[in-house]
């Protein structure tokens, strides 16, 4: 289980994460939602401990953090148990597509979850092209398709469908809904919470830096909150 | 005229390559300091705040003042204040390696400032270690962004060794400027001289484009 209590993060004296909780378990899906700005990143990066929280702790499974933490040289950090895939991607510029899903396996390499993987979102077409050379949505299926290559155990997604088409949006929550019935617990932060709603078991909003309603799919139809109201109808009209 | 580039290179050929062993010999020195000491302050100055406002302020002051100046203010005036006299051929290579050494540190120091710790981050979530990150990751990269500034400075530096001549320095212009006086046929000398800094720059020039090219494409994700 991984489980995020009381998050609190200041940037530069502002407050952008106020006591913020999460419970993950294994095979669940919990999606972020809320506003530019609201702290969805702030907060996957501090769960991530790719930045560390001003206060609170962290529990995945046997592994405990308590904030502030002292980074320690061996410091045992928990991945690719977890891993967390960017909204901005961050493929490695320098090596081809196939390498980068490489790199990281190299030492226990599975050929045939390759295989099954590459073939899953369609990557055969574009394997040996550089980054440069690829399309916003192939550097983002590459970097979902990395990141599952680990077999981990959580996984933390930053608006991993922004890039991608409706179609594909919708072939990739597919995928995570599968990759969740195997047993990983993923976390799914977005601004879209019509693909929030789909796949959800869970759902928080956030806005300005704190929860303002949490709950199953449910909340994202009938909100109780009239911060969340607000949200979802200014979503439909969007849409 | 090709005729007399041919005798003066057979005919010269001597003092030709003696100017030419000089001018290597000084530029391998400089070469050789600045890329090791050099990578080694921009890498000291990009971890030490102190050491980088330090080699910013040094870039400063010898990016203002010209080269031929430095030169000559190391050669007479100081020499003249210090009252020692110092071998024309250890100033010159002195003045020029501090210069290259300044010039390879901050290429150094900024492209190891600007390295996108993010690439790292992605390195470090999929669980390669430290020293993975570095030897498949930073180094790569930061290769990459730098080599083709390396050359193109290694080059002018090259080409900067003919100051050396001013302070009497046995290199090949001074022995270009010798062989002039004797049998003042500038057009021919010139151009001999002109085809020898070709063979040695013209490659390093086109080998430092092509690279530009190659890695700005691969890396324009940055």
């Amino acid at each position: 289980m991984l489980q995020a209590i009381n998050i609190q993060k200041k940037i530069k004296n502002r407050e952008i994460l106020k006591q913020v909780s999460l419970t993950l378990q294994p095979g669940e899906i919990v999606s972020v939602v809320g506003p530019s700005g609201a702290g969805k990143t702030s907060f996957l990066r501090a769960i991530s401990l790719i930045d560390i929280a001003d206060s609170g702790s962290l529990m995945i499974d046997e592994k405990k953090y308590h904030f502030p933490l002292k980074i320690k040289i061996n410091q045992e950090f928990p991945y690719p148990n977890l891993t967390v895939v960017f909204q901005q991607f961050f493929i490695w510029p320098h090596l081809t597509i196939r390498q980068n899903l490489l790199l990281p396996v190299r030492k226990n390499f599975d050929e045939r979850h390759f295989t099954q993987l590459v073939r899953l979102f369609q990557m055969d077409s574009f394997l040996n092209r550089y980054p440069s050379e690829a399309s916003m949505g192939e550097k983002q299926r590459t970097a979902l398709v990395r990141a599952l290559l680990l077999k981990p155990k959580y996984l933390l997604l930053d608006e991993v469908t922004s890039a991608l088409d409706v179609e594909q949006a919708q072939l990739i929550l597919g995928h995570l809904k599968e990759i969740a019935n195997t047993g990983v617990g993923i976390v799914f932060v977005s601004h879209a919470l019509h693909l929030a709603s789909q796949i959800s078991d869970k759902v928080i909003f956030l806005d300005q830096g704190k929860i303002v309603e949490e709950g199953t799919g449910d909340i994202l139809i009938n909100p109780k909150t009239a911060r969340l109201k607000k949200f979802v109808a200014a979503a439909k009209l969007t849409n | 005229m090709l005729h007399t580039i041919i005798q003066i290179f057979v005919q010269y050929q001597e003092g030709l390559m003696s100017g030419l062993a000089v001018s290597l010999k000084l530029i391998a020195i400089v070469w050789i300091s600045g890329l090791f000491i050099g990578t080694f302050i921009g890498w000291y100055a990009h971890r030490k705040l102190l050491a980088g406002y330090c080699l910013k302020l040094g870039w400063l002051l010898v990016s203002s003042v010209p080269v031929l100046v430095i030169l000559f203010w190391l050669h007479f005036p100081l020499q003249k204040i210090i009252g020692i006299v110092v071998d024309p051929f250890i100033t010159a290579a002195s003045a020029l390696s501090v210069i290259n050494i300044i010039f390879v540190s901050i290429i150094i120091k900024n492209a190891l400032d600007d390295f996108p710790e993010q690439y790292a981050i992605a390195g470090r979530v999929t669980g390669l270690s430290e020293k993975e990150i570095f030897f498949s990751i930073k180094f790569p990269l930061i290769i990459r962004s730098v080599i083709p500034q390396l050359l193109f400075l290694q080059v002018a530096m090259l080409q900067a060794t003919i100051f050396a001549s001013l302070i009497s320095v046995e290199e090949i212009f001074r022995v270009a400027q010798r062989i002039n006086s004797l049998i003042y046929k500038p057009v021919e000398i010139y151009t001999v001289l002109a085809m020898l800094f070709l063979a040695v720059c013209l490659p390093l020039n086109y080998l430092a484009y092509w690279l530009k090219n190659k890695y700005t494409r691969n890396l324009s994700e940055k």
